[in-house]
């Protein structure tokens, strides 16, 4: 008897376990439902007479505190109530309730998730407005020839670099990919850690090096249908990326990147850089505060990633979240009138509010570029912005695999084209759904 | 297990309550986890996608033969059993001497147990992100940091070899005094008198903890090592804040996939294929522990 009860009981054990693991999808519908339940109580009663719209976003409420002020004023009778779900649970609670025909009247969008909602019909067709801005904000957010979501503030990333150590060990900026690594070397020599990266985290290889394939490859005229085959399947990584990548790899053999730095993480490669042990740090405007908070006497400014050769460098960035809207929205032509306040000079001025340093994509409106980016405006300027895995489509998730990827290359764990064909079928999977 | 007990109630004597108890917990437990359970397993027969998520196909076992051919579930089937059968093992081997010791009559052994079982008070999501910082190998990498002042060469902990047994390595820390606490229980239980006799006989301090200590403490090894395994296939949250599966895909754990490919990458037929094989693997890891248990506790009778 007792052992049948021990068995039993393990077994039940495994069993919700299993449940558990396996079953989030279906459970993930009801948690979503509560809590918009729960956030509509809190604010519809207060409306009066407006129109209640739920907009959803994977960032808090303060990245667009200035556009949902300036939209109040502009769109009087329509009462936005912001809704905040957590990047890691987006897309799951967002594609559980717009597949039951309900979810949010305005959506914020990355690319890849705007391409599979427009498939699948659940977006209301925004080509009009879309029409406003350029093609290199609403190419990543069409469809079959229609605009599906109004690109955002840009976002890009570049090299952050220690204005005070470059001059004062009288180094220059580099131009060319080579320079840069003399760069390094130079710091080598003096005993300084040249770049200070969180390699423990996929991200910085993904960026640092599609950043160099994008300048010497992606954006020759030789290379710039490669995103579009590449998502449609007509072309690989393996085979087309390798001499790039290997010579990129330099950064690997003259110890830029190092495999010690797998134990590092991002906050801990920016805290290296902050306090001035490490020259360079490669990221964003998001992390501008985080650095000048830890230091506000850093001299700090931004250069872009270089090819082999001379050119206004290159940023890896694109469209911020596109605004989207649901199709199946009991309140389409309200959310509408909300895109289309979005789509004015005031509007994009006030979602630059609080996204400073990025740029709009809306024809004739331009912001000024604070002064600690002032070495990447030329880059900017010339619309060397780019986001190699935008153009990936429905592959787009996989630029987690090529980072992890990289990584396993770094350490020696697989060579250049095993690790790129691993990339390749991890595509190829995620185009097959 | 309810179900069956009602057989041996007289009508009149609870019966008419009994269903009145039992419903709210049978009532839980069928809607969150044999129902979801149930649906897992249909799931993973179909083809249902984030780009498919109503009109579902049977695909016969398509998914399964996914599952078993793609490299990074078995990657992570076999870091959760590595992960799982060293927590356990550690937890065994080291508490279970730990118990012995602070059982005897230490002037500080209440401080002590305090303080080796302080660690499994907090979330593993915290202990993770802490030991980030003590084990990372920058220049506030605690260990490291120490290790470069001596003039020793400093240590990667999240290299593709390492990476697996760093987290491990935290765990054991946290985990060993809760294991702890279990054996001191236990040992608490046992005669006085056994011992009594036993040094009368001339047994040493060995011979005792082998012969008397150790067969007596079954029960609560048993409690340990189920609990240790199965806690163990499903670490999530350490791994998660220590390394995120990385570097490369060297801490991927069965979780962490069933996470990636199930939920973030929308595979939701392969994720629910993939916990349906999980499952197997635990029931079948179950069985074996409860055999090699059953063995001990027979042979001690």
């Amino acid at each position: 008897m007792k052992k049948a009860i021990a068995s039993v009981l393990a077994a039940s054990m495994a069993l919700s376990l299993a449940a558990c693991g396996g079953s989030s999808t279906a459970t993930s519908s009801s948690t979503a439902t509560e809590s918009t339940a729960s956030s509509t109580t809190a604010e519809s009663t207060a409306s009066g007479d407006k129109v209640t719209l739920r907009m959803t976003y994977w960032n808090s409420e303060d990245t667009v505190k200035a556009l949902l002020d300036y939209l109040g004023e502009a769109v009087p009778d329509v009462q936005i109530e912001y809704q905040f779900i957590d990047n890691s649970n987006y897309d799951t609670i967002v594609d559980t309730q717009l597949s039951a025909g309900e979810g949010p009247d305005i959506i914020c969008e990355s690319p890849a998730s705007a391409l599979k909602h427009a498939k699948l019909g659940y977006l209301a067709d925004v080509s009009d407005l879309g029409a406003k801005f350029s093609d290199a904000g609403t190419s990543v957010y069409s469809y079959d020839g229609k605009t599906y979501a109004l690109p955002g503030i840009s976002w890009f990333e570049g090299i952050y670099y220690n204005v005070d150590l470059f001059e004062q060990n009288n180094i220059a900026l580099p131009t060319t990919f080579d320079e840069y690594l003399d760069v390094c070397k130079k710091f080598q020599d003096l005993g300084i850690k040249p770049l200070a990266a969180g390699l423990k985290s996929w991200e910085p290889m993904l960026k640092n090096s599609m950043a160099f394939v994008t300048a010497e490859y992606l954006s020759t005229d030789e290379g710039k249908d490669f995103g579009g085959k590449y998502r449609e399947g007509q072309a690989t990584l393996n085979g087309t990326w390798n001499p790039y990548l290997e010579k990129w790899s330099e950064m690997i053999t003259s110890g830029v990147y190092t495999t010690d730095m797998t134990g590092i993480d991002h906050d801990q490669a920016l805290e290296e850089f902050a306090t001035g042990n490490a020259a360079m740090f490669c990221s964003g405007p998001w992390d501008l505060e985080a650095i000048q908070s830890k230091n506000p006497d850093l001299n700090l400014n931004m250069m872009p990633f270089y090819g082999t050769k001379a050119s206004a460098g290159w940023l890896i960035g694109g469209p911020g979240c596109g605004f989207a809207v649901n199709e199946n929205s009991a309140n389409k032509e309200a959310a509408l009138k909300v895109l289309a306040a979005i789509a004015t000079e005031e509007g994009q001025k006030a979602l630059w509010e609080n996204n400073q340093g990025g740029s709009s994509y809306m024809s004739g409106v331009s912001f000024d570029l604070p002064d600690v980016y002032s070495s990447v405006a030329s880059a900017i300027d010339a619309g060397n912005v780019y986001c190699p895995w935008n153009e990936w489509g429905s592959a787009a998730g996989a630029h987690e695999d090529y980072g992890t990827e990289m990584q396993k290359y770094l350490l020696g764990e697989e060579d250049l084209s095993t690790a790129l064909s691993n990339v390749d079928a991890a595509v190829a999977e995620l185009l097959s759904k | 297990m309810p179900t069956k007990t009602k057989k041996k109630y007289v009508p009149g004597s609870l019966g008419k309550y009994f269903a009145m108890f039992v419903a709210p917990a049978l009532i839980v437990y069928l809607v969150f986890s044999i129902v979801p359970f149930l649906f897992t397993i249909y799931y993973s027969f179909t083809d249902y996608t984030d780009m498919n998520p109503i009109n579902l196909h049977f695909t016969g076992i398509d998914n399964y033969i996914k599952v078993l051919n793609s490299p990074l579930m078995r990657t992570a089937i076999k870091n959760s059993l590595i992960y799982a059968v060293v927590l356990t093992g550690a937890q065994v081997v080291l508490g279970l001497p730990l118990a012995v010791i602070l059982n005897m009559k230490l002037r500080t052994r209440n401080l002590l147990r305090a303080t080796f079982f302080f660690p499994a008070v907090f979330s593993s999501l915290i202990i993770g992100y802490l030991w980030n910082f003590i084990l990372s190998s920058s220049n506030y990498g605690l260990i490291n940091n120490l290790l470069a002042k001596v003039g020793l060469p400093t240590f990667n902990f999240f290299t593709s070899q390492n990476a697996l047994y760093s987290v491990l390595l935290t765990q054991i820390w946290q985990w060993t005094g809760w294991a702890m606490v279990i054996f001191l229980a236990n040992l608490q239980s046992i005669s006085g008198d056994l011992y009594e006799a036993a040094e009368i006989d001339g047994a040493s301090g060995f011979t005792r903890f082998f012969r008397i200590t150790l067969p007596l403490m079954c029960p609560s090894v048993k409690i340990v090592a189920v609990t240790g395994l199965i806690g163990g296939m499903k670490a999530f949250d350490v791994i998660y804040s220590m390394t995120s599966g990385g570097p490369g895909d060297a801490t991927q754990t069965v979780m962490m996939v069933m996470m990636r490919k199930g939920i973030s990458d929308g595979f939701y037929n392969q994720g629910a294929a993939f916990g349906v094989c999980f499952f197997v693997v635990v029931m079948i890891l179950s069985a074996i522990m409860n055999t090699i248990m059953q063995k001990w506790s027979d042979s001690i009778q």
